[in-house]
């Protein structure tokens, strides 16, 4: 279990984010979607103990992860959106590193290697961006962390990868692991994150389940125009109307209308999800 | 697995599982892979496919044994011929009656 | 399991550093230890070709390799092995080791302040003693036969009474050379670019500092107050209690100075974000 306390940083003056709380728990793929700048990176990185908070707390199973207790270090894995190679193959990089995470696996490492199509015995320092990426998740998973901080981790996979991430990220992790995922690509996560975060300047703009934003929002692919539409957008067979949900009827949630709907009706939807 | 807009995930999902017993595919008795296993060959969260078999449960069609997994029902078939007639006769046949009087069709004309 | 102290995870991370140093300073270390050897073999190539016969080398041109080898490689070690840890991708990756703070630190304490010097001395003694051995005329005595019949000299002139005290040459070397590279260290994990440059310049504004604010004390009554102090000091006049004096504020020194040091590196190391 993951608690965020009234959460407050600021890089210098710059407030970044600000009264940020939410509970995160077991079990659960959460995405963490945001316009750039918005401060997901902040986020992952003062839930991986990078950062210390400006104000509030952030306790992952009850320790405070700005301390880097080795014990909660070796259930975190923290995959930042850029990562550095280093001089050897990956293989051996993978071995001395994974000593340090109890539940590594170096059989685990090799499979998904295999399944992302990429040669663990190459050296990291030859290898495409792309393929660095895919041995940085590999190693991760490798590691069976309970906890997993993911920024961006479809950047500069190509598109067969990204659909293989997908299913890599749901066979390989744990059930009561809790993955938080930060994108702006949400087409590259859309099916596998639920529950939804959206983080706006500073604040939570949503925290709700698919199930949850389902029952409250309506999704609309028809040709009809409806009247008080959220959000709306002109597609090649129609249109996207979210609309409020007053029919109990269960449409299916289109994750970029729903992030654009959320951002143009801050008030209103912060209301209708509140759960006061 | 390529998921149209119109309905919910889940729904499509347990329509898929349920034409893949209709077509044999699946046959009853047989077990089905478990909410972790099926979200992860199409690529879906397993609250999402939990929500498909709790649907399919509520009909009859799968059932979950404690500790072992979810099975297709014996009577599956049964139950899904029963439940695809009844929506072939109160929603497509309405609907193809009304499409038909909407172009001035005379139905009489061309069924034997 | 403690979560500031465990022996296999420390042995774990301790290995792993030592790896690494070795990946990434190993080469330079041997270079700059092996100096004068290739130096002297350059040196005779060109004298065998230039004037037909070899030629010898100065005295005390040895130590001077590993004075000068010594003091680069305590600047250029800390910033080329742990100058990474400022980069954001690399230090993050890094800081989420499952170590604790206080081993990294311990780790790092070690690498930079034994396994290194180590490393250097033994690799430079080796070449040094190798290259006695083939070429006695020309490239002189080994380091380490000089260093001997210096000590060997000194421990005569101690029991012979020439000089009142002891000196403790490995300490003084070991504690000295231990400063040096704990300041670039402290350099290497603050400033992000040109870091030993930037922490040469810091060293010498300091002593620029340092220097102004002493002649100012010295200028405005310092040097009457010391002048005072030495009067009334009557033991001045027994060689014994100042030097036991001056030994025990050096000492003093010493320990501030390293225990310092070495505690700015803990807390930099505990308290480095990303």
């Amino acid at each position: 279990m993951i608690s965020i306390d009234n959460l407050a940083f600021s890089y210098g003056p710059k407030e970044v984010l600000k009264n940020i709380s939410m509970n995160l728990e077991p079990g659960k793929i959460y995405g963490l979607l945001g316009e750039n700048g918005v401060g997901k990176t902040t986020l992952l990185t003062l839930l991986s103990g990078l950062k210390k908070t400006g104000a509030g707390t952030i306790r992952i199973d009850g320790h405070d992860p700005y301390k880097r207790e080795p014990s909660l270090l070796e259930k975190i894995y923290y995959l930042p959106d850029e990562v550095a190679p280093s001089p050897e193959r990956a293989t051996r990089w993978a071995k001395s590193k994974g000593v340090f995470w109890p539940g590594f696996s170096m059989d685990k490492f090799l499979g998904i290697m295999a399944e992302f199509e990429t040669d663990p015995s190459q050296k990291m320092t030859t290898m495409s961006s792309g393929q660095l990426k895919k041995t940085y998740i590999s190693f991760a998973l490798a590691c069976n962390p309970e906890f997993i901080f993911m920024d961006e981790p479809t950047n500069g996979l190509d598109i067969p990868s990204k659909a293989q991430f997908r299913q890599t990220i749901l066979r390989h992790t744990s059930m009561d692991a809790i993955l938080v995922i930060s994108t702006h690509q949400v087409r590259d996560l859309e099916n596998i994150i639920d529950p939804i975060i959206i983080l706006d300047k500073r604040e939570v703009l949503l925290n709700a389940s698919l199930e949850e934003i389902s029952q409250k929002l309506y999704f609309d692919y028809g040709n009809v125009i409806l009247p008080d539409s959220l959000y709306s957008e002109q597609l090649p067979g129609g249109f996207i109307q979210v609309v409020r949900n007053t029919s109990g009827q269960e449409s299916k949630v289109n994750i970029e209308a729903l992030f654009n709907a959320v951002h143009k009706n801050k008030e209103l939807v912060k209301t209708l999800f509140s759960h006061e | 697995m390529e998921f149209d807009d119109n309905k919910p995930i889940y729904i499509q999902i347990a329509d898929n599982i349920t034409a893949r017993i209709l077509s044999g595919e699946l046959k009853p008795g047989e077990r089905i892979p478990s909410v972790r296993e099926w979200g992860g060959n199409i690529g879906v969260n397993p609250n999402t496919v939990a929500r498909s078999y709790e649907l399919l449960s509520n009909k009859g069609i799968i059932f979950n044994q404690r500790g072992i997994g979810y099975f297709i029902a014996a009577d599956a078939l049964d139950i899904i011929s029963s439940a695809e007639r009844t929506k072939f006769i109160q929603e497509e046949i309405p609907a193809f009656v009304e499409r038909a009087r909407l172009l001035g069709i005379d139905l009489k004309k061309h069924i034997q | 399991m403690s979560n500031i102290f465990n022996l296999k995870r420390f042995g774990n991370y301790f290995a792993y550093d030592c790896r690494r140093t070795w990946n990434l300073f190993g080469l330079i270390l041997i270079l700059a230890a092996l100096a004068p050897a290739v130096v002297f073999i350059i040196q005779q190539l060109f004298s065998l070709i230039l004037d037909g016969h070899m030629s010898g080398i100065g005295e005390g041109v040895h130590l001077g390799f590993m004075v000068f080898g010594a003091a680069t490689i305590a600047m250029i070690a800390p910033s080329t092995i742990y100058g990474s840890l400022t980069e954001k991708r690399s230090g993050s990756s890094w800081l989420m080791i499952p170590a604790s703070s206080f081993e990294k630190w311990l780790s790092m304490s070690l690498v930079l302040l034994v396994v290194i010097m180590a490393a250097f001395c033994l690799v430079f003694f080796a070449g040094d003693g190798l290259m006695s051995l083939l070429f006695p005329g020309t490239y002189g005595t080994s380091t380490a036969s000089e260093i001997s019949s210096f000590y060997s000299k000194y421990l005569n002139a101690i029991n012979s009474g020439e000089i009142p005290v002891t000196i403790n040459f490995p300490g003084l070397i070991f504690t000295g050379m231990a400063e040096w590279v704990l300041v670039f260290a402290i350099g290497a994990l603050y400033f992000k670019r040109s870091k030993v440059a930037k922490t040469i310049l810091v060293l010498i504004g300091l002593s620029i500092i340092t220097g102004i604010i002493t002649s100012f004390i010295m200028v405005n009554g310092g040097a009457d107050f010391i002048k005072d102090l030495v009067q009334r000091m009557d033991f001045i006049y027994e060689p014994r209690k100042v030097i036991t004096i001056f030994n025990v504020l050096m000492s003093l020194r010493t320990i501030i100075v390293l225990g310092g040091l070495l505690t700015w590196l803990f807390f930099r190391i505990k308290t480095l974000k990303h």
